[in-house]
């Protein structure tokens, strides 16, 4: 109480203000997070609305219209089995954002969990997790990937597992160190004294005083998340075609690079789109929660 | 500081071993089976005998822990076996690649260093002008840019439409007879877009790296002092501040270690380079177990070794940390 009464005095003058206010506040000022934020909140229209502005069936094939340059039919050109490119891309937001998503949810909330265990218990619990982090964290992480896909047989669900269970590791980092610097902090020994049990110190007490680091990671790592779709798609160990995927179009537009440039050259404008704005909205997130800059 | 080194040499000897198990546990779990055996499945001359023999020649038939510590006893003396595909030893197809790999990753670290860090020292000492402003939109782009699609769009521009420079493998075919400087430059030649690839994404974060340690030692008591009893601006940022700004990018070669010798799967393969990547790529691609195994135990083996090396570099200029 004491130390509330003594924050709010300070913040007399933003007294009216909720600390989400400040931060939306903050966040919507800076020309950088703005940018992320329009690119992404697009990007996500798009793939709800995918059906409404896509022009074509992205599955449809037609052969008398294969490898058509750019035109006002259609806008991206074709590829080699007639179908249409921007189309195809449209419907694509959808794969990359959902792989994205829910990827990152997956390694979130392992990272959460593990890190909360081992920041919160400390001793040999803490030893072992550090250690197997530390192994985890010497892999390289993509032919770790690779390797586990190739064993599987390719889809979306393998993706978005496989990423998940393999990139938990920062997550579970952040929050392990946060744990320990809160962990001793007068509010925990009060609920402690209080004789709440430690499920409840953790989620209702710890974490969300740990919590915005992870949300400027959760925001970097749904970028990560669909470069690394996309290029488990490329490689053809991603989504399977004739299921469209900023990946695998770009690998049918590699195969067609000498004739066909329109084929590689959208896609990919695409991908660097999407990892443009989650790490711009990251950024910005970043800023805007940074307590030193109140 | 000598007993610092030692106890984290000893520190890292648990964690190769954990490194090890992994890397066997999740290649020998995995369904499925070597390609090899798989493909003499599908051959209707081999018996049910037959498959059984290769199955005891690979130890298919003995239980992992078995596999693991025999294959762990090997590794210990650099022996990695012999590859499933071409029955090679793996050793010497690595050995034969990492020359490849090792000149494109210098000199797109060379490269990025020498854009980078000033770039940075830059935008730091105008931090806030236009300068500063454009090079970061300039660094977000850069580590933006998927790499793979980046080397797909060079190949279209240099390779395709303009035809200046060769879109795959290290050397045009038949140039072992050209003179040296003919070789030499052909050399170059491949290299010029591969070497531009690596470097994007790290010069990218390189120099914003640069950018936040100098405003970090721009903001320290020692350069106001420095100010305060007159010395010039320019003595100011390059003598007392740059000195120590340049200390945690120091600890950054350790860091780039594993990359060194690694090199990039994707990059790799886009560009047909006969380096360690494409290797992985390769071997992955034909389930050849012994290859992926080295791989990943040599790459995973060079983190540790990097983030050590990033450590004792740390220490050693930087006098103000001392570890007792």
């Amino acid at each position: 109480m004491v130390a509330e009464k003594a924050k709010n005095e300070v913040n007399k003058k933003y007294a009216h203000r909720t600390y989400f206010q400040m931060v939306t506040r903050r966040f919507f000022r800076n020309g950088v997070a703005v940018t992320g934020f329009i690119i992404v909140a697009s990007l996500i229209l798009v793939a709800i609305f995918a059906p409404y502005i896509a022009t074509h069936d992205p599955i449809a094939t037609n052969p008398d219209e294969s490898l058509q340059p750019p035109s006002a039919k259609h806008w991206f050109g074709t590829d080699q089995l007639g179908r249409d490119v921007y189309s195809r891309i449209v419907y694509g937001a959808r794969v990359s954002l959902f792989v994205g998503f829910i990827s990152t949810g997956i390694s979130v909330t392992i990272g959460i969990i593990i890190g909360s265990i081992a920041g919160y218990y400390g001793g040999w619990i803490d030893d072992l997790i550090s250690r197997f982090i530390e192994v985890m964290m010497c892999f390289p992480t993509f032919f770790l990937i690779l390797t586990i896909m190739a064993f599987f047989k390719p889809s979306i669900w393998t993706v978005l597992v496989v990423i998940g269970i393999t990139s938990w590791t920062g997550v579970a980092r952040l929050i392990r160190g946060q744990i320990l610097q809160v962990k001793e902090m007068e509010y925990v020994q009060a609920a402690k004294t209080l004789g709440m049990s430690d499920a409840r110190i953790i989620f209702r007490h710890i974490l969300p005083n740990a919590i915005t680091p992870v949300l400027v990671s959760a925001t970097l790592s749904i970028g990560g998340a669909i470069l690394t779709e996309t290029s488990l798609s490329f490689l053809g160990l991603g989504v399977q075609p004739p299921n469209p995927s900023w990946g695998n179009i770009l690998s049918d537009g590699q195969q067609f690079i000498q004739t066909a440039w329109w084929l590689s050259t959208f896609p990919g404008i695409a991908i660097f789109l999407a990892v443009l704005g989650y790490n711009l909205m990251g950024e910005g997130l970043r800023d805007a929660l940074d307590p030193k800059l109140k | 500081m000598f007993t610092y080194i030692i106890r984290r040499i000893l520190y890292m000897i648990p964690t190769l071993f954990g490194i090890t198990l992994i890397t066997f546990l999740i290649v020998n779990l995995a369904p499925g089976e070597p390609a090899a055996l798989d493909a003499s499945k599908m051959n209707p001359n081999i018996s049910a005998e037959d498959i059984e023999k290769l199955r005891k020649i690979y130890d298919l038939d003995k239980p992992v822990m078995y596999r693991y510590f025999k294959w762990l006893k090997k590794i210990l003396t650099l022996d990695f076996g012999e590859s499933f595909k071409d029955g090679r030893k793996v050793l010497d197809k690595i050995a034969e690649r990492i020359p490849n790999t090792l000149i494109l990753n210098i000199l797109a670290i060379i490269v990025s260093f020498a854009i980078g860090v000033p770039l940075g020292i830059m935008a730091a000492v105008w931090r806030n002008t236009w300068f500063d402003k454009i090079t970061t939109v300039l660094v977000f782009i850069g580590y933006s840019l998927p790499g793979f699609w980046f080397a797909l769009m060079l190949i279209l521009v240099f390779g395709v439409k303009l035809g200046w420079l060769p879109i795959s493998g290290i050397h045009t075919i038949g140039a072992e007879e050209w003179p040296f400087w003919d070789r030499f430059i052909d050399l170059l030649k491949h290299l010029v877009m591969p070497v531009i690839v690596f470097s994007i994404g790290s010069f990218a974060s390189l120099s914003r790296y640069m950018k936040m340690s100098l405003l970090d030692v721009i903001n320290q008591d020692y350069v106001r002092t420095a100010r305060a009893k007159g010395v010039p601006e320019w003595k100011v940022i390059y003598w007392h501040a740059l000195r120590n700004a340049l200390i945690p990018i120091v600890t950054l070669f350790g860091f780039m270690l594993p990359g060194l010798i690694g090199g990039s799967f994707i990059i790799e393969t886009i560009f047909g380079f006969p380096g360690m990547g494409r290797l992985g790529y390769d071997a992955i691609m034909n389930r050849d177990y012994p290859t992926i195994m080295a791989i990943s135990v040599i790459v995973s083996f060079l983190t540790l070794l990097g983030n050590f090396l990033a450590d004792v570099l740390y220490a050693l200029v930087n006098p103000t940390i001392r570890y007792e």
